[in-house]
C-alpha cells in the first residue's frame, strides 16, 4: 500500500536553503532534512543541528588504544616472559612509543568509523523518499528539502504553505511504496 | 561586506608593536654591549640563540607564503600577507651574520681549533674551515634574501596589478626555490648548530631545525592575527574559521617537530653508541634534565592537550594561549640546542641570555611595523581572495 513519506521542495541557490532552514527550525518543526550536492557551509548552524559527540567517542578510544599497548608491552617484556635483549631494560617508554602510537591511532579510526556510522544509523537499507525522482535530484543539479510526515506539525496544506513562502520549487507529496 | 581597512599604517596596532620595537632594540643592544664586556663567549654563545630563533622563524615565514602559491591555495590568501610583512626581517640576516663571521673562532672552538691528532675533525676539514664555512653562511643568507625578494615581491606587486601576472611568477618560481630553500635551511642548521660539536652528527638534524622554525613560524603568525583581531583590524578576513585553520597548522606542525624530536632520539637511544648518545648525555645531566623535561613538556605535551579540541582552537583566549607556549618552546629549544655546548656542566641562565635575544626580537617587529606601514595587510587582487572571504 501507498503511503505518506512527507513533502519535498527543491532550492536553487544555497543563501536560499540557510534562510529557510532557519524559518522552517523557527517554526518549530523537528523531522526535516536538506539533501545537498555538495556539503553547505553554515547549514548545521541554521538548522540548529547540535555538535556531535564522536570526537569524544574518538578521544575515549584514544586513551583506551594507549593503555592497551603500554599495558601490552609492559606484561609481555617484563612479566609475561622476560628477555634480556641487547642489554635493554625489560620495559621502558623509549621504545614502546611507536606501539602505543600505532595502537592509539588503530583505537581512534576504528572508533571514528564505527562511531560515525552508529550516530548516523548507518547503514540504512531503505529510505522512504528513495525512489522519489525529485529527490534524487539531490546528488545532481538542486538541494532538496524534505519534511517529514511523522512530525507533530506537519500538515499537508500548512506544511507546503511555508515551504512555499520560504523560496522551495516544485513543493509536493511523496508517497512510498511499503509491501 | 569588507569593510575593513587594509593599510593599517595609522594603526595604534603598528605604532605599538613599532614603540616596542624600539625600546626593545635600544635596551637589547645596551645590555648586549655590556655583556660583550662581561664574556664575549658567552655572549656569542647567546647571539647565536637569538640569530637561530628570530632569522629561522623570519626565513621561514617566506617560505610559508612561498608554500600557498606552491599549492595555489585559496584559504590562506586571507592570512598569508602576515608571515610576508614578518619576512621583512629576512634582508637585515646579510648585518646581523657579521657577529658569527668575527665570532667564528670562539663559537666554533673545536673545529677552527682542533687538538692535534684529531683524526676525525681532520677528516671533516675540507668542509669545516673557516673560508668556506664564512662563504657559506654568506650563500645561505643570500638565497633567502633572494626568496623574500621573490615570492614577497611579487604578492605585494600583485596589489597594484589588474592582471595576475605576478601571481603567476610566484607559481612558477615557487617549486624551485622551495628545494632551495630546502637545501639552504638544512645545511643551514648544520653549520650553525651541529657543528658547535663536530665530532656529533645527526642526518635528521636539518629538518628538526626547520620543523621547529615553521612552529615557531606559525605561532607569531597566529599570535599576530589573534592581536589584530582583537584591535578589530581586518576582521572581515581574520574569521574564526581562518583562525582556527592557523591553529589546525599550529598543531599539526607541533606534533610533525615531536615526531621527528622523537626520531632522532630513539635511534640514538637504541643504539646507545658513545659518539652518538654524547648528544643527550650532555642534556641529561647537571641540571639539563630539567631543561630537557620542560621541553618535552611545554613543546609537545602542554600544547597538544591545549590545542587538541576544536573548541580551543576556535577561542581567542586559549589559541593565543597555544602560540604564545609553542614560541616560548620554540626558544627554548634554540637555547636547549646551543647552551649545553657553552658549558654542560651547569645550566648557563641569567639575563645575558635575553640581551641579544631582546635587541634581534626588537628589530624584527621594527621591521614588521615598517612592512605594516608600507603594505596592504591583506593581498589585495590575489586571484583567490574572494575564496578566502568569510565563510561564517
Amino acid at each position: 500500500m501507498n503511503k505518506t513519506a512527507g513533502i519535498s521542495g527543491i532550492f536553487q541557490d544555497p543563501d536560499l536553503v540557510l534562510k529557510a532552514a532557519e524559518g522552517i527550525r523557527r517554526e518549530g518543526y523537528r523531522k526535516y532534512d536538506f539533501h545537498t550536492p555538495y556539503p553547505l557551509h553554515g547549514l548545521d548552524a541554521a538548522m540548529g543541528i547540535k555538535r556531535t559527540i564522536l570526537p569524544w567517542i574518538a578521544f575515549g578510544a584514544g586513551l583506551l588504544g594507549a593503555a592497551v599497548a603500554l599495558h601490552l608491552q609492559w606484561w609481555t617484556g617484563a612479566v609475561d616472559y622476560p628477555l634480556v635483549i641487547g642489554g635493554k631494560p625489560f620495559f621502558a617508554f623509549e621504545p614502546s612509543i611507536p606501539i602505543t602510537f600505532e595502537l592509539t591511532i588503530l583505537a581512534t579510526a576504528i572508533a571514528t568509523v564505527v562511531g560515525m556510522f552508529a550516530l548516523n544509523r548507518l547503514p540504512q537499507w531503505f529510505s522512504k523518499w528513495q525512489n522519489d525522482p525529485q529527490f534524487q535530484r539531490a546528488t545532481d543539479d538542486a538541494f532538496v528539502v524534505t519534511v517529514d510526515a511523522e512530525d507533530p506539525l506537519y500538515h499537508t496544506d500548512k506544511t507546503r504553505a511555508l515551504l512555499e513562502s520560504l523560496g522551495a520549487e516544485h513543493v509536493r507529496v511523496v508517497e512510498y511504496h511499503e509491501e | 561586506m569588507n569593510t575593513n581597512s587594509t593599510l593599517l599604517a595609522e594603526s595604534n596596532f603598528v605604532k605599538r608593536m613599532q614603540l616596542i620595537g624600539v625600546i626593545a632594540t635600544a635596551v637589547g643592544i645596551i645590555l648586549s654591549i655590556i655583556g660583550m664586556m662581561i664574556d664575549m663567549q658567552r655572549f656569542l654563545f647567546d647571539y647565536l640563540i637569538a640569530f637561530v630563533f628570530w632569522g629561522g622563524i623570519a626565513v621561514t615565514s617566506v617560505f610559508f607564503s612561498m608554500l600557498q602559491f606552491l599549492t595555489r591555495s585559496g584559504w590562506s590568501v586571507a592570512v598569508r600577507r602576515i608571515p610576508e610583512l614578518t619576512g621583512g626581517f629576512t634582508p637585515l640576516l646579510f648585518i646581523l651574520v657579521l657577529p658569527i663571521v668575527f665570532g667564528v673562532g670562539e663559537l666554533y672552538h673545536h673545529w677552527v681549533h682542533p687538538e692535534p691528532g684529531d683524526v676525525i675533525l681532520a677528516g671533516k676539514q675540507s668542509w669545516l674551515n673557516v673560508p668556506f664555512f664564512i662563504v657559506r653562511l654568506f650563500v645561505y643568507v643570500g638565497i633567502w634574501v633572494l626568496m623574500y625578494f621573490v615570492i614577497v615581491g611579487n604578492s605585494f606587486k600583485q596589489d597594484t596589478r589588474n592582471d595576475i601576472t605576478p601571481t603567476r611568477r610566484n607559481w612558477m618560481f615557487s617549486a624551485p626555490i622551495t628545494i632551495l630553500y630546502g637545501i639552504t635551511i638544512t645545511f643551514a642548521a648544520f653549520d650553525l648548530l651541529m657543528s658547535l660539536y663536530p665530532h656529533w652528527f645527526s642526518t635528521i638534524y636539518g629538518v628538526y631545525y626547520f620543523s621547529g622554525s615553521l612552529v615557531g613560524a606559525l605561532a607569531v603568525i597566529t599570535i599576530i592575527a589573534v592581536s589584530l583581531r582583537r584591535a578589530g583590524l581586518l576582521t572581515d578576513w581574520l574569521t574564526s574559521d581562518r583562525m582556527h585553520d592557523l591553529g589546525k597548522l599550529l598543531f599539526a606542525f607541533n606534533i610533525f617537530w615531536a615526531y621527528i624530536a622523537f626520531s632522532q632520539y630513539i635511534l640514538i637511544w637504541y643504539a646507545d653508541l658513545p659518539e652518538e648518545i654524547v648528544f643527550f648525555t650532555y642534556r641529561s645531566e647537571h641540571g639539563w634534565e630539567v631543561v630537557s623535561l620542560l621541553l618535552l613538556l611545554i613543546h609537545f605535551i602542554v600544547p597538544f592537550f591545549l590545542l587538541l579540541s576544536e573548541d580551543t582552537k576556535r577561542n581567542m583566549n586559549t589559541l593565543l594561549a597555544g602560540a604564545v607556549i609553542l614560541l616560548f618552546a620554540h626558544l627554548l629549544d634554540m637555547y636547549w640546542l646551543v647552551m649545553p655546548y657553552y658549558d654542560h656542566d651547569t645550566v648557563t641562565l641569567g639575563w645575558m641570555e635575553f640581551a641579544p635575544l631582546t635587541a634581534l626580537g626588537g628589530l624584527f617587529l621594527l621591521a614588521t611595523a615598517r612592512q605594516f606601514r608600507r603594505h596592504h595587510a591583506i593581498p589585495l587582487n590575489d586571484p583567490f581572495l574572494a575564496e578566502a572571504g568569510g565563510t561564517q
